[in-house]
C-alpha cells in the first residue's frame, strides 16, 4: 500500500513538473490536448488517495493522540451526565405521577364518595326526617365544593392554566401577583421557551418563591428573567435572612435536578444575613408560536393591548 | 333584564339558562364560543354579558380578551366573568379601564351559592364583585408601606367585603356590627386611599382597584 501511495505521489510529482516545464517554457495557457494527462491524472488521484488514508491512520499516532483522548474523556463524561439526568428524569417523573395519585386520593375521590355517602343518607331519611336529610344535602354540596377545591390545586400543581394561557413570562407575573410578599419583577422574553422548560422553570421560580415566603423572613423579593445568547436565566432574591442550605430541603433539589435534564443548573447564594439569590440557567431557544393564538398582541378580534411593561394598557399600578 | 351567555360545555350552558331564567332574567343568546361571543356582546345590547374565560377557538383565555374586547367598544359593558380557576393578573386586566360593572367568580359559585343571582344584578348596576378566592389572596400580602398599610384590621377587613361586592348592609350581617358602624368604617377607607367624596359606587370600585394594586 505504502509503496502504491508513494508511485502515486511521485507520478504525480513528475506530471506536474512537466507542466510546470511547458508553461515556463512557452509563457501560454497550458495545452492539455497535446499531453496525454488521463493516466497520470487517475494515477496521481488514486495514490493521493491512498496517501491521505495512510495519513489518517498514522495521524493520531504522530500529532493527535491527546486531542483524541480529550475528546474520548469529554463524550464519557457527557454520555455519564446523560445517563444520570435521564434516570433522574425518569424518578422525578415517577414520584410526580404518585403525588398526583396519592392527591386524587387522599382529596377529591375521598370528597366524592363523602358526597355519595352523604347523599344515600339524605335519601334514606327524606320521608322520615326532611330536616335532616336537608342537612345531609347542604353537606354533601359543600364536601363537593371542597373537591373542586382539592382538584383546582392539583391542576395548578400539574401544570399551570396560567402559563397554557399565556406563556412563561406573563405566568411568573402571576406568580408574583399571588405572592403575599411585595414582589417586583423585571422580565424580557421576546418569545416563549418550549413548554417543557417553561415549565421547569415556572416551578423552579415558584419553589424559590415559597421558600422566601417560609422561610426567609424577606419583605421584598425580586424575579428577574431573561433569554440571551441561548439560555434562559432566572432569578429570585430576596431581603430576607439568609443562611438557607439548598440541600436541607427536598424543594430546590427537586428543581435542580429537574432543570438538569434539560442541562439547566442552579446556584443558590445565601450567605447568614442575607440576601438570599436563587439564580438558575437553562440552554434554549424562544419561539413566537409556542402559544395557541399566535397573534396575540392585538392583532386579532380580542387581542389584548398591553404597554412597556407587559401591563395592559391602563392598568392600576 | 336582557343577558348574554358564553360557555361552551352545553351543561353548564344549559344550567345556566335554566338558573338565570328561574330568577327571572331573560337569555337573549347562549352561545359556544369567543367569535360568537364578541357578537353577541358588541350587538345584541344585553344588560350584562356572562363570560366564562376558557373558549374555543383556542381553548386558552379566548373568553377573557372577548370580555375586554367587548367593553373597549362598548365601554361599561357590565361583564361577570366565570372561570375554573381565578388569577389575580386577569381580575387586574379586567378592572384595568376603572368602569365597574365587572365580576369575576369562580364557577363554582354558581350552583352552589344562593348570592348569584345577586352578584348578577350587582355588576349590571356597575357594581364590582371579586371571588372571595381573589380577595383573600389579596389580604394575604404583607404590606409594609403605602396607604394599604395604614388601615386597621377591621377595615382591610370591610374593604374585602367591598371587594366582594357585598353592600354595606350585607358586610354589617356578616361582621355582625351595625350598617352605620360599617358606613364609619367606608369612609375612613376612602379618606385614608384618597378617594375624593363622590359617588359612593364609583369610590367602592377605585378602593378595591387601590387594593389589587397593593
Amino acid at each position: 500500500m505504502a509503496v502504491l501511495g508513494l508511485l502515486g505521489v511521485w507520478l504525480g510529482f513528475l506530471w506536474l513538473t512537466s507542466q510546470y516545464v511547458r508553461a515556463a517554457m512557452f509563457y501560454g495557457p497550458l495545452d492539455t490536448q497535446h499531453v496525454p494527462m488521463q493516466p497520470f491524472a487517475a494515477a496521481q488521484g488514486i495514490g493521493l488517495l491512498l496517501a491521505a488514508g495512510l495519513l489518517a491512520q498514522r495521524l493520531p499516532a504522530w500529532s493527535g493522540d491527546a486531542e483524541l483522548a480529550r475528546r474520548a474523556q469529554a463524550l464519557t463524561q457527557r454520555v455519564s451526565r446523560l445517563t444520570q439526568t435521564r434516570s433522574d428524569a425518569t424518578e422525578v417523573a415517577v414520584a410526580e405521577l404518585r403525588r398526583i395519585e396519592r392527591d386524587l386520593h387522599d382529596g377529591a375521590q375521598a370528597r366524592l364518595v363523602a358526597v355519595g355517602m352523604s347523599l344515600r343518607a339524605a335519601e334514606e331519611l327524606m320521608r322520615s326526617s326532611p330536616e335532616a336529610a336537608l342537612a345531609l344535602v347542604t353537606e354533601a354540596r359543600k364536601t363537593s365544593s371542597r373537591a373542586l377545591d382539592d382538584l383546582r390545586d392539583l391542576v395548578r400543581g400539574i401544570y399551570p392554566p396560567v402559563l397554557a394561557d399565556r406563556g412563561l413570562a406573563e405566568a411568573v407575573r402571576a406568580l408574583a401577583l399571588d405572592t403575599p410578599l411585595t414582589v417586583d419583577t423585571d422580565i424580557s422574553l421576546p418569545g416563549e421557551p418550549p413548554m417543557p422548560v417553561a415549565a421547569a422553570v415556572y416551578f423552579a421560580v415558584a419553589e424559590a418563591l415559597t421558600n422566601a415566603v417560609r422561610h426567609s423572613g424577606a419583605c421584598t423579593v425580586e424575579i428577574s428573567l431573561e433569554h440571551s445568547g441561548e439560555t434562559l436565566r432566572a432569578m429570585v432574591t430576596d431581603d430576607g435572612d439568609g443562611g438557607a442550605d439548598p440541600s436541607a430541603g427536598t424543594g430546590l433539589a427537586g428543581v435542580e435536578r429537574r432543570l438538569a435534564t434539560f442541562d439547566g443548573i442552579l446556584a443558590v447564594s445565601s450567605p447568614p444575613g442575607g440576601p438570599t439569590i436563587v439564580a438558575m440557567e437553562v440552554p434554549c431557544s424562544l419561539t413566537e408560536t409556542n402559544l395557541p393564538d399566535a397573534g396575540r398582541d392585538g392583532s386579532g378580534p380580542a387581542g389584548i393591548v398591553t404597554g412597556e411593561d407587559g401591563q395592559p394598557a391602563g392598568s392600576p399600578t | 333584564m336582557r343577558v348574554v351567555i358564553g360557555e361552551d360545555l352545553f351543561l353548564l350552558r344549559d344550567g345556566l339558562v335554566r338558573l338565570l331564567e328561574a330568577h327571572g332574567f331573560e337569555v337573549i343568546a347562549a352561545v359556544a364560543s369567543a367569535p360568537e361571543l364578541l357578537r353577541a356582546l358588541t350587538e345584541l345590547e344585553p344588560d350584562v354579558g356572562i363570560v366564562d374565560v376558557r373558549l374555543p377557538p383556542s381553548f386558552t383565555d379566548d373568553g377573557l380578551r372577548v370580555a375586554i374586547e367587548a367593553r373597549r367598544a362598548r365601554p361599561g359593558l357590565p361583564l361577570l366573568v366565570l372561570s375554573q380557576y381565578v388569577e389575580q393578573l386577569y381580575a387586574r386586566e379586567l378592572l384595568a379601564d376603572q368602569a365597574g360593572g365587572i365580576g369575576y367568580l369562580l364557577k363554582d359559585r354558581v350552583f352552589s351559592d344562593d348570592a348569584f343571582a345577586d352578584a348578577v344584578r350587582a355588576v349590571a348596576s356597575g357594581g364590582t364583585v371579586l371571588d372571595p378566592e381573589v380577595v383573600s389572596r389579596l389580604l394575604a400580602k404583607r404590606t409594609r408601606s403605602g396607604p394599604l398599610a395604614t388601615l386597621t384590621p377591621r377595615e382591610r377587613e370591610v374593604l374585602s367585603l367591598m371587594a366582594e361586592g357585598r353592600s354595606n348592609a350585607a358586610i354589617a350581617a356578616r361582621l355582625f356590627v351595625t350598617e352605620k358602624a360599617v358606613s364609619k368604617h367606608a369612609a375612613g377607607i376612602f379618606t385614608k386611599l384618597g378617594l375624593s367624596p363622590s359617588e359612593d359606587d364609583n369610590r367602592r370600585v377605585l378602593a378595591v382597584l387601590a387594593y389589587l394594586g397593593a
